[in-house]
């Protein structure tokens, strides 16, 4: 049985033989080959080698293209600040600038996307029957943080209106990203909304579950595998992600992971998780993150789980930790 | 001497984490429209310095927002006037 299969197994709410293991590989692709984030997210050719290295060496099941939750917002017009081992980060926001009817929704020539794009082709074509590729788009909340900058959450208050026509916009950003990857032949979409962990259920609900609609409609229409990321302590949320008409979620390290399988067998959804970062994967010992990862797959085993890391991997994360994952999973 | 408040946020950076850097932005933001010295200091928890001081404080995730020692918000990104009211009861 190929890697991918055991990722697909468990995205179908199935019961793999082994457990699923996908390693958030993002800019810490470019630590593996020797390169700086900057240079590294504005590469096809160190994207491609990053993540044949991260196959290599940590034996995924599944892997993202790219780890960049910036990449729309820059060919939107927001300015970023490039740093040396982090991804981007959104410094001036677009709509502080010009209004919404200006923004035009992104093509597959703008920006950096001819080179996610390109390197989403390659890797499909070389390791796609592999290993379960997956295309990461900006989710529409945390894109309308990044056009609207903080104030979104005042006017979510004061001017909802102002709000949902903006998660409209990006609603169909997201979609339109997700179809860029599905036309390339990927198979899976992770839809990364980190900001939702910052707001109420009920927010989370009437702002931003309706915006997943168009990107779930076109993953769909592919029939490939959707799942929504979320960070921070996202367990305000945890039953509204389980509720998501989508295959999946993902969670990071901080909430009881107990809970979160829980949920997602409610409503039968795979959910991934949930390995600590920095205090396992960048600065623990290769023991500690063997006892990390058994006791997530203790928790987790069943139908469903799928174990990951918290969220996109450090920079600086210590390859033999995730080496020592791996071992574990695959038994060697 | 003013009034003064210290901010502590522990992020994993806010450089490059979304969550983290809307943090940093929305007390930027509250922080330039208050009337009194507001120190500022962010723990990134890419530092083990700041991992111990995060289980010393007691703080369970990030990002936190922390005033004068008290944790205020956990995961939560406050409205801007919400934060500067908080701010302000703990001007000292």
């Amino acid at each position: 049985m190929a890697n991918k299969d055991v990722l697909i197994q468990a995205l179908n709410y199935e019961e793999p033989a082994r457990v699923p293991w996908v390693p958030y590989v993002g800019v810490h692709g470019g630590y593996l080959i020797g390169k700086d984030a900057d240079e590294y997210l504005n590469s096809a050719e160190l994207l491609y080698q990053g993540a044949m290295k991260a196959i290599e060496e940590y034996r995924p099941d599944g892997l993202p293209i790219a780890f960049d939750l910036q990449l729309e917002a820059e060919v939107l017009g927001c300015d970023l600040a490039w740093v040396k081992d982090n991804p981007p980060a959104v410094k001036g926001h677009v709509l502080d600038k010009v209004s919404l009817s200006d923004l035009r929704l992104p093509t597959e020539g703008d920006g950096r996307m001819p080179l996610v794009l390109k390197t989403a082709e390659r890797l499909v074509q070389e390791v796609g029957k592999d290993i379960g590729l997956m295309g990461l788009v900006c989710g529409p909340f945390t894109l309308g943080l990044h056009l609207m900058g903080s104030k979104i959450v005042s006017k979510m208050v004061k001017k909802p209106d102002e709000v949902l026509e903006v998660m409209g916009f990006c609603a169909k950003v997201c979609a339109e990203m997700a179809r860029m990857y599905l036309d390339r032949g990927i198979e899976i979409i992770a839809v990364v909304d980190p900001m939702t962990s910052t707001i109420s259920p009920k927010f989370f609900d009437k702002f931003v579950v309706p915006s997943y609609d168009p990107a779930i409609e076109i993953i769909n229409k592919f029939k490939a595998y959707s799942l929504c990321f979320v960070c921070g302590n996202a367990t305000r949320i945890i039953p509204n992600l389980s509720r998501l008409n989508m295959h999946g979620f993902a969670v990071d390290e901080n909430l009881d992971f107990k809970y979160v399988a829980e949920e997602a067998r409610k409503n039968r959804k795979a959910f991934a998780g949930n390995l600590p970062l920095t205090t396992g994967l960048l600065f623990g010992e290769v023991e500690e993150n063997i006892q990390y990862a058994e006791e997530c797959i203790e928790i987790g085993k069943g139908p469903g789980f799928i174990l990951a890391p918290g969220c996109d991997m450090p920079y600086f994360c210590e390859p033999e930790n995730v080496k020592a994952v791996a071992g574990l999973v695959h038994g060697k | 001497m003013g009034k003064h408040v210290l901010i502590e946020l522990f992020t994993l950076d806010s450089a490059g984490c979304a969550p983290c850097t809307y943090i940093k932005e929305v007390v930027d933001n509250a922080c330039s429209k208050i009337d009194g010295e507001v120190e500022i200091v962010e723990h990134k928890i890419k530092d083990k310095a700041a991992v111990k001081l995060m289980k010393e404080r007691g703080v369970k995730s990030i990002p936190t927002i922390c005033i004068n020692s008290d944790i205020v918000y956990e995961s939560l990104l406050p409205e801007e006037e919400e934060l500067i009211k908080e701010m302000e009861k703990r001007m000292k």
